[in-house]
């Protein structure tokens, strides 16, 4: 009973808003077009629910049309899929992040007189190189040898070429600025002594 | 009252355009195409409240609001099919103009064709054999 109380009243709602459709299709020579389409939707309005009633069990491509994802399910699965992508983009940046941390200490480590170094990067939402820090450790706090001069006709003791932390510094960023052309100003560097 | 606005705009356009007809036929033209436009801009805020009830009715009749979305683009169609064809009409365009109906008719035929397969598919999985 309460399904035909539910048919009824959907009925006269179609019912309503087909004439209300009838009123507002415009005159000329498009009218029967309209009129054809305002049918139709009215019979599938009708049939539509009909048919649900008729055969629950079978696939009817109305159905399929009519199906509506509950506005609950909706956000949820919308929710789990922004999540995934967040998730998905926060590993991608990390690793991106370590492999560059990776590559610049490796190349800062080639800089004579560098004992150590310890890189953070930090990334533009896009991808892009933003700031690099770096902490080098020399071998002494303030003076760092880089090659030893060895002299051939006397056994005394020479003193070591000896590299400041101003060139290692200059060396480093113009390194940096060649690989990933970053500016001089987002490099940061510190010295630590070893 | 909007529609004193909307008859005391179409008076004074159509005083000018029965002057401008005469002198210069091009501004006519533009001058309705003007007056078209003014008139679509205006009533666009009453459509769309109108198409926000309808949307509660169909929601609570229970019907997909696709069939909706159809219709309303149905309409859409044949209204500034209808507006351009009268246009050219009052240019003296009516070869121009019947091609803009038949553009309009084959445009609605498209939209209306997937609601059209869907009846006909259920109708023919309901029927035995």
């Amino acid at each position: 009973m309460n399904v035909l109380y539910g048919m009824v009243r959907n009925l006269l709602v179609i019912i309503i808003i087909s004439s209300f459709l009838e009123l507002l299709v415009p005159e000329g020579r498009i009218k029967p077009f309209v009129r054809l389409a305002v049918g139709l939707f009215i019979l599938i309005a009708i049939l539509s629910p009909t048919l649900n009633l008729l055969s629950k069990n079978q696939d009817l491509k109305v159905n399929l049309w009519d199906y509506q994802m509950e506005e609950g399910i909706k956000q949820e699965v919308q929710e789990k899929g922004k999540n995934l992508n967040q998730q998905m983009m926060d590993t991608g940046e990390n690793i991106i992040k370590d492999k560059i941390q990776g590559q610049i200490s490796a190349v800062s480590n080639l800089v004579p007189g560098v004992h150590d170094v310890e890189t953070q990067v930090q990334m533009e939402p896009s991808g892009d190189l933003k700031k690099v820090k770096i902490t080098v450790r020399t071998t002494q706090p303030d003076r760092v040898n880089t090659v030893q001069g060895i002299n051939v006709f006397s056994s005394t003791e020479e003193p070591i070429i000896e590299v400041d932390q101003k060139q290692i510094k200059n060396k480093i960023t113009q390194v940096i600025n060649n690989l990933y052309g970053l500016p001089s100003n987002d490099v940061e560097i510190e010295f630590e002594g070893g | 009252m909007e529609i004193a606005q909307v008859v005391g705009l179409a008076l004074m356009v159509t005083i000018f355009l029965l002057i401008l007809r005469q002198e210069k036929p091009v501004m006519a033209v533009l001058l309705s195409m003007v007056f078209s436009i003014l008139i679509f801009i205006l009533m666009m805020g009453k459509m769309a409240s109108i198409i926000s009830v309808m949307q509660e009715l169909t929601r609570r009749a229970g019907i997909n609001f696709f069939f909706m979305t159809t219709i309303l683009k149905i309409l859409g169609v044949a209204y500034l099919g209808e507006f351009a064809a009268v246009i050219c009409q009052d240019a003296g365009e009516q070869a121009v103009a019947k091609k803009v109906e038949f553009a309009s008719k084959i445009i609605i035929a498209v939209l209306a064709l997937p609601i059209m397969v869907a009846i006909l598919e259920s109708l023919l999985e309901l029927m035995p054999g």
